[in-house]
């Protein structure tokens, strides 16, 4: 259904060139979970990006290819590219407040995928918003609603973008970080939910977390990522039982353990 | 203040603007003294970053007392919180400046030591925030907030979007300033585990209101209130 392949990234707005993400090849079926593991500034957040065609900069270069269902996402037209965004392919972003607008209410905000789409009946798209704003979590989805971003807590903007892009129930769906800022009761009510979504309507789900345990729970696969490329990949239960590198092994390692003082 | 408290909050209510049957912190009270790391859990919209914000003054409480020594905030939401027109190293210098360290070379030192404490090349210093990954920017804050020398650091969510080996340098580096430095934190955190491994002590929030407190294995390992036990247990962490 999608695969990356050789993906390079790289940034001509210093004096250097940097390639962010460097030679990325990996494909995902219909209906898996993948993981993305890996160090800060690694190059998640970008091939993530790049794969959402929300990379568009005059001071980067990208090459390889992206294709997703046939159609390959880097060379084709923005108005194909448009069709998918938002329907075919949801993404989660790392920072709610940057990509939240706000100035516009929240509810407005979580319809917009389906008003862009097409969907003009008003009580329509509220019923859908509320009930998307429901399903990841949040109780009070009638205040919410109506709310601006500022209003809300890092975790309830992080569930708000978590409805705005399951509303459209996508195909692919990436999701860069999208528990960080939820507690560990919710956290687990999220996981249920991406579950859900993806045994009931089949969506694939491109999962990045710094949460090694989520990443075991949810994904079937996994990427570890350093320095711009994928040092690592391979079946979860292999990797976290029997790491290879020794990148992979050191986060293992690293996970604090609590344990009853005798 | 007593000598034994940098800060001390007693009985604080607030309530954002037109919700007022509802406070947003109700009747909240907490001690830090020198040298002790207290972490914060809870409920998400519990009013953690609320309480973090009055606590530094942003806003101001509608009752109650908030007495705190000289404060520096790491805010949850690093990207609103770093001035987009500015590099790394124009930020690093300002905070200094602002302390009142005239000298560049001073600074320049000050700035490449705090950059290796917490795992952040120098190849950066000349990028503007939306040019840095999410652990990137939280980085940032970390290495502004430790630049202004505080008695106090509030943290809210500090490592939340850095990688396991990276949190586990930052939580090491608080550490040993509380140690070195008698500086005190606040640790607002939804990963129990690290609380567990950075904080002495540990206070449980919800619904505005403090639910449970106390020393971090008494917390975790005989926790009295319901809502307690259900975050261990969400964690994964076995405290019966
Ligand atoms: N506009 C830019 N110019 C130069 N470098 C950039 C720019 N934007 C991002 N980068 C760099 O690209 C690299 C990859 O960033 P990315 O956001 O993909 O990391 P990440 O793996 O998501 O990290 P994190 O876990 O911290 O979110 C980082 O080193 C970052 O500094
Ligand atoms: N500016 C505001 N105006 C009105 N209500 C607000 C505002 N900021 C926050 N709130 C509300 O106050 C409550 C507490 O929010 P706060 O940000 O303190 O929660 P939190 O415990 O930090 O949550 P999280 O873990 O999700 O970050 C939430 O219900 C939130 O919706
Ligand atoms: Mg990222
Ligand atoms: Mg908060």
């Amino acid at each position: 259904m999608l695969s990356v392949e050789n993906l390079k990234i790289e940034f001509f707005d210093h004096s250097l060139p940097e390639t962010a993400v460097d030679d990325v090849t990996f494909t995902m079926g219909e209906g898996e979970i993948l993981g993305i593991v890996g160090e800060s500034g690694s190059g998640k957040s970008l091939t993530a990006l790049s794969i959402a065609g929300l990379l568009n900069r005059g001071d980067i270069t990208k090459s390889g290819d992206i294709v997703f269902n046939g159609l390959n996402l880097l060379h084709c037209k923005r108005s194909e590219l448009r069709k998918l965004q938002g329907k075919d392919i949801a993404m989660i972003f790392q920072e709610p407040m940057t990509c939240l607008n706000p100035v516009k209410r929240i509810g407005w905000q979580v319809e917009e995928a389906l008003r862009v789409h097409g969907e003009k009946d008003k009580f329509k798209l509220k019923e859908e918003a509320i009930k998307a704003l429901t399903d990841a979590g949040l109780e009070d989805a009638e205040r919410i609603y109506a709310s601006f971003p500022h209003q809300l807590s890092g975790g309830q903007r992080q569930r708000v973008m978590i409805a705005a892009a399951m509303i459209s129930k996508p195909k692919l769906l990436i999701a860069d970080e999208p528990t960080t800022a939820l507690d560990v009761t919710v956290q687990a009510q999220v996981i249920e939910l991406l579950r859900r979504i993806n045994r009931e309507k089949k969506t694939s789900i491109l999962f990045i977390s710094h949460d090694l345990s989520l990443v075991r729970q949810l994904c079937q696969r996994v990427l570890v990522m350093k320095d711009g490329k994928i040092v690592e990949q391979g079946e979860a239960e292999d990797i976290f039982a029997n790491p290879q590198e020794e990148y992979t092994k050191e986060l293992i390692a690293a996970i604090p353990v609590v344990k009853k003082p005798n | 203040m007593t000598n034994e408290y940098l800060c001390n909050v007693q009985n604080l209510f607030f309530t954002y603007g037109g919700k007022k049957n509802n406070p947003t912190l109700e009747d909240v009270s907490l001690q830090l003294k020198k040298g002790e790391i207290l972490g914060l859990v809870g409920e998400s919209g519990s009013g953690k970053s609320t309480l973090a914000k009055v606590m530094t003054g942003l806003f101001k409480e509608d009752s109650g007392t908030v007495e705190c020594g000289k404060t520096a905030m790491i805010f949850q939401d690093s990207y609103s919180a770093l001035n987009p027109a500015k590099t790394v190293e124009w930020l690093l210098h300002e905070v200094q400046r602002l302390q009142g360290v005239k000298d560049k070379a001073t600074r320049q030192k000050e700035i490449l030591k705090m950059l290796d404490a917490v795992e952040l090349e120098e190849q950066y210093l000349n990028h503007y925030p939306s040019e840095l990954s999410g652990g990137q920017r939280q980085r940032v804050m970390i290495a502004m907030a430790l630049l202004s020398k505080p008695e106090v650091l509030i943290a809210d969510e500090p490592v939340s979007a850095l990688d396991v080996t990276v949190q586990k340098q930052i939580v090491s580096l608080l550490k040993r300033l509380s140690h070195k430095r008698n500086l005190a934190v606040l640790f607002i955190s939804h990963d129990l585990r690290t609380v567990y491994e950075l904080c002495n002590r540990v206070i449980v929030m919800k619904n505005g209101k403090i639910v449970e407190e106390g020393a971090k294995n008494a917390l975790y390992f005989n926790p009295k209130e319901e809502y307690t036990k259900a975050l261990l247990t969400s964690a994964g962490i076995d405290w019966e």
